[in-house]
C-alpha cells in the first residue's frame, strides 16, 4: 500500500503522529500507512490543518495505538517460536551440558566404570524433564494453556519419579560394567544430540496466510479454549464461521489469532475461568512441593533436600498470591 | 476518513440499522450495506461485533435450515436492539449535527 503525503503545513504534526504511533505496541508499517492515509483524506476533505482538525498529534497517537494495535500484537505473539525452534535450541543446551558433564567425567574418572541403574535413571529423567520443560515454553509462547499445562506437569512427574526411583534403585544394580570413561562422556551428549535431531525433523511451520481451513479452525479452537473460552461456545463460533465461509477462512476471517482475541473479549466467563485454571495449577503445584517437603523431612530429618523443597513453596508464595488476587470480576458483577 | 474507517466506526450502528428491517445472516448485513452503497465489511471485523451485539442483547442469532449448503446463522433484532438503534441514531444525529455547524459558525 502507498502511503499519502501531508500537505506541507501538516508535515510537522504528521511526522510527530507516526513517530508516536510507531513508537507503540502492535503496530507495524500496515496499520501506519492505512491510518496515515485516514487522516490526510480526513484532512484534505476538511480543508483545516491537521492539529485543528484532530489536536495533539501524541494524544491522537495514543489513542490509536489503543484501538488498532491490540489484536494484531497478540496475535503476533501467539505465532510463537515454534516447536521446531524449541527443539533445536533444547537439544543444543542439552550438547552443551553433555559436553560439560562428559569432560568432568573423563577428567575426574580413573578407569572403566560401572553403569548402575540410579545415576542412569536420574540422568534420564533429569534430561527427560529438562526437554519437556521446553516443550511447555514452547506451548506457553503459541498460547495453548492445555498443552503448555501437560508438558510441564509431565516434567515435574519425570523429575520426582526418577528421583524416586534412582535412589529406591541406588548402586545396588549394575546396569553395564566397565564401561570405558570416554563411552560414559559421549552417552552425556547423546540425550542432546538426540533432541536437536528431532527439533531438525520438525517440518517448518507453513504462514498462517498458507494455512488450510482445518489448521485455521484448530488454531482457532486452541486459541479460544487457552483464554478460558467454554467448549460450547467454542463449537459454536466454528459452526458459525464454517457456514460464512465464501472463499477460505485466512481470506475471510484474517489471522486466527486476532480472532481469538476479538472473539474472547467479547466472552465475559473466559477471564474468570482462566483464572480458576491458574490458581487450580498453583494450588497442585504447591501442594505437590509440600508434599515433597513432608516426605523429605520424614525420611530424612531436616536435610538440604528438604530444605530445598520449602525453599521453593517460599520463593513461590508471591506468585501464587499474585495469581489469587488477579481474580477478575465476575460477568454482570 | 476514508468510508471503510466510518463504518469500523459505526458498525455496530450499521449492523443493528441492516437487522432493522429483516433478519438477515451474516453476509446478508455485508451485502445489505453494499445495496446501499458501502463497503462489504470483511468476517473478521464482522463476526465479532455481531457477537458482541449478541452477548449485549441487542441481537439474538438462530440456526436456519438451506437448501444449497449447510444452515447458516440468521440475526435479528430484540427490542432491547432497536432501543440501542434508537439511541445510536440519536447520538450519530447530534454528532453530525455539531460537525456541520462547524462550517457554518461566524469565524471569531
Amino acid at each position: 500500500m502507498e502511503a499519502k503525503s501531508f500537505a506541507e503545513r501538516d508535515k510537522q504534526w504528521g511526522a510527530r503522529y507516526l513517530l508516536v504511533l510507531a513508537g507503540q505496541d502492535g503496530i507495524n508499517r500496515e496499520i501506519l500507512v492505512r491510518r496515515q492515509n485516514e487522516l490526510v483524506d480526513s484532512i484534505d476533505a476538511a480543508g483545516v490543518p491537521a492539529d485543528e482538525l484532530f489536536g495533539d498529534p501524541v494524544a491522537l497517537a495514543r489513542a490509536d495505538a489503543d484501538e488498532l494495535g491490540t489484536a494484531e500484537i497478540a496475535a503476533a505473539s501467539e505465532e510463537g517460536f515454534g516447536r521446531r525452534d524449541i527443539l533445536s535450541v533444547a537439544g543444543l543446551l542439552l550438547i552443551l551440558q553433555g559436553v560439560i558433564a562428559g569432560i568432568l567425567v573423563i577428567v575426574g574418572g580413573d578407569g572403566p566404570v560401572d553403569v548402575t541403574v540410579g545415576p542412569a535413571v536420574l540422568f534420564a529423567a533429569i534430561a527427560a524433564s529438562m526437554l519437556a520443560g521446553f516443550v511447555a515454553v514452547a506451548e506457553f509462547s503459541a498460547g495453548r494453556t492445555r498443552k503448555t499445562v501437560t508438558a510441564g506437569v509431565s516434567g515435574i512427574v519425570i523429575l520426582l519419579g526418577g528421583a524416586a526411583l534412582s535412589a529406591w534403585a541406588g548402586d545396588r544394580t549394575v546396569l553395564v560394567a566397565g564401561v570405558p570413561v570416554w563411552g560414559v562422556a559421549l552417552a552425556c551428549v547423546l540425550p542432546g544430540i538426540f533432541v536437536f535431531a528431532i527439533g531438525r525433523a520438525v517440518p517448518k511451520s507453513v504462514p498462517q496466510t498458507q494455512w488450510t481451513d482445518e489448521q485455521w479452525f484448530a488454531r482457532l479452537r486452541d486459541g479460544l479454549r487457552a483464554k478460558g473460552v467454554s467448549a460450547a461456545t467454542v463449537d459454536e463460533h466454528e459452526r458459525t464461521l464454517r457456514a460464512g465461509i465464501i472463499s477460505t477462512a485466512v481470506d475471510d476471517f484474517g489471522q486466527p489469532g486476532a480472532m481469538v482475541h476479538r472473539l474472547a473479549s467479547e466472552d465475559p466467563a473466559a477471564p474468570h475461568r482462566t483464572w480458576r485454571l491458574k490458581v487450580g495449577v498453583t494450588a497442585v503445584f504447591a501442594v505437590g512441593i509440600a508434599l515433597g517437603a513432608v516426605a523429605s523431612i520424614v525420611d530424612e530429618g531436616l536435610s538440604w533436600g528438604s530444605v530445598s523443597f520449602l525453599a521453593i513453596l517460599v520463593l513461590m508464595a508471591p506468585t501464587a498470591l499474585r495469581v489469587w488476587r488477579s481474580e477478575p470480576e465476575k460477568a454482570g458483577a | 476518513m476514508s468510508t471503510a474507517a466510518w463504518q469500523r466506526a459505526t458498525l455496530p450502528l450499521l449492523i443493528l440499522g441492516v437487522l432493522e428491517t429483516a433478519p438477515r445472516h451474516g453476509y446478508g448485513v455485508s451485502a445489505a450495506l453494499v445495496e446501499v452503497g458501502l463497503q462489504p465489511i470483511k468476517g473478521a471485523q464482522l463476526y465479532p461485533a455481531l457477537v458482541k451485539l449478541e452477548t449485549d442483547g441487542f441481537i439474538v442469532a438462530s440456526w436456519e435450515a438451506s437448501d444449497s449448503g449447510p444452515a447458516r446463522k440468521v440475526y435479528e433484532l430484540t427490542d432491547a436492539g432497536r432501543t440501542e438503534l434508537g439511541r445510536l441514531r440519536e447520538e450519530w444525529r447530534e454528532f453530525t449535527a455539531a460537525a456541520a455547524a462547524l462550517g457554518a459558525a461566524p469565524a471569531r
